[in-house]
């Protein structure tokens, strides 16, 4: 086991290197020249050429790249073109906001999608099935920002039951702390700000979560479809077990490694979801942040943020292969010995 | 018995194909819309070309005296923020979509199958190079890559076909590499060899006509895939640029007035959905036609 572990962190490292430089690379052989968009068409030669000099533009492309993950790995992100501001301190006060979200919907859709990929398992072909596969299949063919505009009309418009956007009335904002807001109310002891940071939550929650939620409810449904087809379901059944042991003790346990490598996967891509849902929702995350960053060419914010969701998400796959290999014997002894 | 009781009928792969299809209902439904969805686009395009208009209003200019009918008799889906008839607008908006989706597929299905092919068949150090450059574009969620791509490139339409079609190049890439490796594995390629075939006759006589399939069902959900990566990056502001309709910048110019006009973005969503769900389904049912083990129970 620690012999895969430490084989397959390792493995990361090139990958890891390989996408900085082609992060690096899109950024500096697609673009047109940084100057000129930061100090407009009309700039005079010496001027782009002065702030290209301050921003380190006039080294080789290879030292610049080698300077940049130099600085990368000291924490050191550059600074944005425009605010001038350090990218680290943008990021990492966006960054609350945005785990906060996906934790919060990859938790909805695991719970939901699980719950009903059993049911639509167990009651196969029934209307509940049929529904419950009809929704998933629409709700995989849904742009995300559609569902979260609806929901907005609905549950904010007509029924005025949780605001629009935001992610806390700003009076009730706590102050210093974590940045994840319902730790930080939770920890002051300040139940009103919190449920007031979960009424704004929900919706942007859900919404993040339709597509994961469609996702993990489809492969719970086929993966218990094959567990239950089993014989040693037929044997638990026969000996006279209880329908709820045997599809909770039997047939659950053993639909549930692909279950969870889809979880996990999906908990990558909500990261990226999460550009749309928060620029719907206005929630202050990386994801609005990098929309508002790449409408005005902001490359430093943009390569920043590239990095460190490419990071969560291979990490992510990672701890998925991992899991994976923790609960299922068959996996480590087969991997260890190739 | 004579010869003629236990001939078969000889069923051609296609043939089965189209029965299959032909049986399930809803793969059915989807194509007869999606071809709609074609020749809808098409007639516009000759048509729009040719100066004629055959959309009830003209779908790009509109008049402020008209801007935020609700849906009525005139305005079947009301008219926008600028007078603009939405109807004739989520039709136009058909063309975009479906050629920005059929255009990026095909990008992505081109480099990638090439790609994944030469890999699988060849192997060695160039599959180990090809494959280790697929890991790294897929180690990076796909909409965000194509969003960094247009961060590059800037805004516009082409730009978002080439970026939408780059980062989907890995999907087919492996496809095809799976498919080609367990191809060239089978007894009858080495008897071909042994024959005296060339790579190329090989690869396009046997391993060709036996990566079709999986190729053309992965297309399909690319399509849909594509569809709703365009309209995300219109969403953006990253896409087609005004006036010109597509359905994601509709949604996006329509969020201002998400309370006070809700009709605004109803319909291009809907338009979305519809389209993505008809591939989806036609894909579904594709990929059961042509490879029964993995139907549905």
């Amino acid at each position: 086991m620690l012999l895969y572990f430490i084989k397959r962190v390792l493995m990361l490292i090139p990958v890891l290197f390989f996408v900085s430089v082609l992060v690096f690379l899109i950024m500096r052989v697609f673009s047109p020249d940084p100057a000129t968009i930061v100090l407009g068409q009309h700039t005079t030669l010496e001027k782009a050429n002065a702030w290209r000099e301050q921003m380190g533009l006039n080294e080789p492309i290879i030292q610049q790249y080698l300077d940049y993950m130099y600085n990368v790995l000291h924490g050191d992100f550059g600074v944005s073109y425009f605010t001038n501001t350090p990218v680290t301190t943008e990021l990492l006060s966006r960054l609350p906001a945005t785990i906060e979200l996906s934790v919060i919907a990859i938790i909805i859709a695991s719970i939901v999608g699980v719950f009903f990929g059993i049911i639509s398992a167990v009651k196969k072909n029934s209307l509940i099935d049929n529904f419950t596969m009809t929704t998933a299949l629409i709700g995989v063919s849904m742009p995300v920002f559609w569902l979260g505009m609806l929901l907005i009309i609905l549950f904010s418009g007509y029924l005025h039951l949780v605001p629009s956007g935001g992610r806390i009335d700003a009076l009730m904002r706590p102050l210093g702390g974590t940045g994840f807001y319902f730790y930080d109310t939770l920890v002051i002891g300040d139940y009103e700000a919190f449920f007031n940071a979960l009424q704004h939550a929900i919706l942007p929650a859900i919404t993040l979560a339709g597509y994961s939620m469609a996702i993990i409810t489809r492969m719970t449904r086929s993966s218990m479809l094959d567990v239950l087809h089993q014989d040693y379901i037929r044997t638990a059944k026969a000996k006279g077990l209880s329908s709820y042991r045997v599809i909770f003790k039997h047939a659950f346990r053993n639909a549930l490694l692909p279950i969870i490598t889809v979880i996990g996967l999906q908990f990558g891509s909500l990261l990226s979801g999460a550009v749309l849902t928060e620029t719907v929702f206005a929630w202050p995350g990386i994801g609005a942040y990098s929309v508002q960053c790449i409408l005005r060419s902001d490359f430093p914010v943009i390569q920043g943020v590239v990095l460190i969701v490419a990071f969560i998400f291979v990490m992510m796959n990672l701890l998925v292969d991992l899991l994976y290999a923790a609960l299922d014997p068959r996996v480590k002894y087969a991997q260890e010995s190739a | 018995m004579t010869d003629s009781a236990i001939a078969v009928k000889r069923s051609s792969k296609w043939g089965d194909m189209w029965a299959s299809i032909y049986a399930n209902k809803a793969a059915l439904c989807s194509l007869i819309f999606i071809l709609l969805l074609v020749a809808t686009a098409i007639v516009l395009a000759l048509t729009q070309a040719m100066g004629l208009q055959i959309l009830p209003y003209d779908p790009n200019t509109g008049s402020m005296d008209e801007a935020f009918i609700a849906p009525c008799a005139e305005h079947w889906f009301g008219t926008d923020q600028l007078g603009r008839d939405i109807f004739s607008r989520v039709i136009d908006g058909t063309k975009i979509s479906l050629s920005v989706g059929v255009a990026a597929v095909s990008i992505a299905l081109i480099t990638g199958t090439l790609l994944g092919a030469i890999g699988g068949f060849f192997g060695g150090k160039l599959d180990n190079l090809i494959m280790r450059a697929m890991d790294v574009i897929l180690s990076v969620p796909s909409i965000l890559l194509a969003i960094t791509f247009m961060a590059a490139m800037g805004r516009g339409l082409d730009k978002a076909v080439l970026a939408i079609g780059l980062v989907s190049i890995p999907e087919y890439a492996r496809i095809a590499r799976s498919c080609v490796m367990a191809v060239k594995a089978n007894d009858y390629i080495q008897a071909a060899r042994v024959t005296g075939d060339s790579n190329l006759r090989i690869i396009l006589k046997h391993i060709v006509p036996n990566i079709t399939s999986p190729i053309v069902v992965r297309a399909t959900l690319g399509i849909s895939a594509a569809v709703l990566d365009t309209a995300a990056l219109g969403f953006l502001g990253l896409g087609v640029q005004p006036p010109f309709a597509e359905w994601g910048d509709m949604l996006a110019r329509s969020r201002s007035f998400i309370f006070s006009a809700p009709y605004t973005l109803i319909f291009p969503g809907l338009a979305i959905t519809v389209t993505v769900l008809a591939f989806n389904l036609f894909g579904d049912g594709l990929r059961d036609a042509l490879d029964p083990r993995s139907r549905r129970r």
